[in-house]
């Protein structure tokens, strides 16, 4: 789905021309993926190590050699990074749970990134849980407060308190995080003049589960002397673009067997079902959704 | 007598709002670098491209006067008239460009600030004028123009214009006198001298270092160098931002380590080369703002090497964020609200450094600070642009870091004398080197 909407990008610039930051970890599947479909070749992997020997392990695991490593906090080597000369895509894919980390992220990463850019952050909303302090005995309203921390509460939306439970949370964070790229945007835009100023377009609003229940939030970021560049890119097209923050799209994947797949596909262009196909009508809609980018596996008898 | 027309609501000000409310606001220090800041001007506007080194300011505060002569350009009889003594700057006010007056409101809340007595003398280019301004008479419900108003207006003792006054004859001295009490004794204690040149070094060091000579009382005034530490390792960030619109505004930033002294630490903010902000480390300057793990922190003793410097430049100093008092930052400017972003992620990776070198302080051995300690001061004008700072690489500490480490311990000469014995050794160094390989050897590692 990413690449679907990356490709959107090459409306601002040659897709090959911009630069992917993401958190790469040893595996880099990320890398590997980008680099084959989209033929990045600018590409910076950011790790919170400091050891030796984990530095060296995810040295070793680079797929590319074109894959720059940085280790340390991603706020600190994103705060480094010279943004001035690429289009960048930005993908913070947080194995915790949603805490100040990401909202700075968010801070730093838009502080620099120039028109045509994309940020998106993927992070936990199982529950809210702060990495640091006590929460044991804490409400979910002081969880979150000590989660986010004390200055970022300014960026929650007016109906926070409703959004505390369950999938809501997703709508809760992504509104965090837009409010707090709008207040950005309007500091950097302060001094520019019109035709530069930037602006952010919504696109990616999607809940899924991976062992825990996920959200990924993103968004494009124009100039107004870009913004038909960006009509141009059609994101709205695109079948799981969400350009608000209390809509999310979401991922659930229907179980379903090869042969199943294949008789569903036969039938793409009515999206009906055959009658005989002894299948809930909600699982061949499931799949009619996510067709394209369904998990592709191979059945094996032992 | 006339019927006022009962729509008409007063919004006219007073003249007790400026003599007793405005100076308030101020500093009595800031007061005299606003009087200062006017001459400063001056010299910049008679040599705009060339040395200051032939002009001087020279100010004299005893427990009678305050008394600040320059020979930097004079003061036409024109722009006295019509501009330098109103209350507020109007639109057709000539624009000096990259000039520090800006507000039409630092002489005169000086002046008023300071005493009750303001005599003036000038000579321009092509005008000379004296003034004198008794403040009690011109607060005075007597002092009415001809037609029975009041009078806000002051007068010219003397007054002539077309004529040609050489470079070397131009001056202007302001003299005030009747000073108010508290300032009288402000400026007879012993450490007045020292604050108010301090404060001058720092506000004008760019004007001080293109040679304009200042001198307060006996003391000529020095120049503050700003260094940052620089070395093959370590480099300062240096960028400069170009916002254009009706004007053009130069941000340039300044962010480094420099020597461990916490009250010089902090950001430091330039408005056309005058300094308005010195060694801040508030929110205003993005310091104890979260972020993450890696927190801007309030400043501690181990942050104490940050320096970071911020130069505002416009010909059109409207377009700066400055406070009247030239004394902070406006923080709702929005150049400000978008430099502050940049101050930020310069400072994030400093911090980060810091803390590493912080951390070394219980570890063996101390290889950042060594790089620190090798690093050479750099003058803000010898940094190269670069868009962040630069610490030391992984490769660099290790080179860096002692091949060697030190063991010591202490036991019991009884146990000591026995593994001599044991080891066939006599001195105490040969029985830790000793039983160290001993050790080793038992773990297969020699």
């Amino acid at each position: 789905m990413l690449v679907d909407v990356f490709q959107r990008l090459s409306a601002f610039d040659d897709i090959h021309n911009y630069r992917y930051i993401g958190f790469g970890s040893i595996y880099f599947s990320d890398f590997l993926l980008f680099h084959r479909t989209l033929g990045f070749t600018k590409m910076l992997s950011i790790e919170n190590t400091r050891t030796a020997e984990e530095q060296d392990r995810i040295k070793l695991n680079r797929p590319y050699g074109f894959i720059q490593t940085e280790f340390g906090h991603s706020s600190t080597i994103l705060s480094k990074t010279e943004f001035d000369d690429d289009r960048t895509i930005g993908w913070l894919d947080y194995d915790s749970k949603f805490s100040k980390s990401v909202i700075d992220d968010l801070s730093t990463f838009l502080s620099k990134a120039k028109s045509g850019s994309m940020y998106l952050a993927s992070y936990n909303i199982q529950d809210i849980a702060p990495p640091q302090g006590v929460t044991e005995g804490r409400t979910p309203e002081e969880r979150l407060e000590i989660a986010i921390g004390e200055g970022n509460k300014i960026y929650l939306p007016s109906n926070w308190r409703t959004l505390l439970n369950g999938k809501n949370r997703g709508t809760l964070f992504a509104a965090i995080l837009k409010n707090k790229a709008d207040d950005i945007l309007m500091r950097r835009n302060g001094p520019l003049e019109e035709q530069s100023k930037l602006n952010i377009y919504p696109i990616i609003n999607i809940l899924y589960r991976d062992n825990a229940q996920m959200a990924t939030f993103g968004f494009v970021i124009y100039s107004n002397r870009e913004k038909e560049l960006c009509d141009n890119a059609n994101f709205p097209s695109l079948p799981f673009a969400k350009s608000t923050v209390d809509d999310y799209f979401e991922i659930t994947l229907p179980n379903l067997t090869f042969r199943e797949i294949r008789h569903l596909d036969q039938n793409y262009r009515s999206q009906t079902k055959q009658p005989w196909l002894p299948l809930p009508q909600s699982d061949a809609d499931k799949y009619w959704k996510l067709y394209r980018y369904f998990p592709h596996f191979v059945e094996t008898e032992l | 007598m006339v019927q006022e027309d009962p729509l008409v609501v007063h919004a006219s000000p007073t003249k007790e709002f400026f003599i007793t409310i405005l100076i308030r606001d101020i500093k009595l220090i800031d007061a005299i670098c606003d009087l200062i800041d006017n001459a400063v001007d001056g010299a910049r506007r008679l040599c705009p491209t060339a040395k200051l080194n032939d002009l001087f300011i020279e100010i004299d505060a005893s427990k009678e006067s305050l008394i600040i002569s320059d020979n930097c350009g004079g003061i036409e009889v024109s722009v006295a008239r019509d501009y330098a003594f109103r209350f507020g700057r109007t639109k057709e006010t000539p624009n000096s460009p990259h000039s520090i007056g800006r507000f039409g409101v630092g002489m005169k809340r000086a002046f008023f600030k300071i005493g009750s007595k303001i005599d003036i003398e000038s000579i321009a280019e092509t005008s000379r004028f004296k003034m004198n301004i008794d403040v009690n008479k011109w607060i005075s419900p007597d002092n009415k123009d001809k037609d029975g108003r009041e009078q806000w207006d002051f007068s010219f003792a003397e007054c002539q214009e077309n004529i040609t006054n050489p470079v070397k004859n131009r001056q202007t001295i302001v003299s005030i006198t009747s000073l108010h009490p508290t300032i009288s004794a402000e400026f007879s204690a012993p450490t007045f001298k020292n604050k108010l040149i301090a404060a001058i070094e720092s506000a004008h060091s760019k004007a001080i270092e293109s040679g304009l000579r200042i001198r307060v009382g006996e003391t000529d005034l020095s120049l503050r160098q700003i260094s940052l530490l620089n070395s093959d390792s370590i480099k300062p960030q240096f960028t400069t931002t170009l916002y254009q619109k009706e004007k053009t505004v130069t941000v340039r930033i300044y962010a480094g380590i420099s020597d461990q002294v916490l009250s010089d630490c902090g950001w430091y903010v330039f408005c056309n080369d005058r300094l308005i902000l010195q060694a801040d480390r508030s929110q205003l300057t993005g310091w104890d703002s979260e972020n993450g793990d890696i927190e801007i922190p309030r400043a501690h003793y181990q942050f104490a090497r940050f320096r970071g410097y911020v130069f505002f430049d416009s010909d059109d100093a409207g377009e700066l964020p400055w406070n009247t008092m030239k004394n902070g930052v406006d923080e709702e400017s929005s150049i400000y609200q978008a430099t502050r972003l940049h101050m930020i992620n310069a400072m994030r990776p400093i911090i980060d450094f810091l803390n590493s070198v912080d951390n070394e302080l219980q570890a063996d051995t101390s290889p950042l600070k060594t790089i620190v300690d090798n690093a050479k001061p750099i003058q803000l004008k010898d940094v190269e642009q670069r868009q962040t700072f630069l610490g030391p690489t992984a490769s660099q500490i290790q080179q860096t870091a002692p091949k060697e480490g030190r063991i010591s311990y202490t036991t019991a000469n009884e146990k000591l004398a026995r593994a001599k014995e044991l080891l066939n050794v006599t001195s105490n160094k040969a029985v830790g080197e000793a039983t160290f390989y001993y050790f080793l050897r038992a773990n297969g590692d020699e």
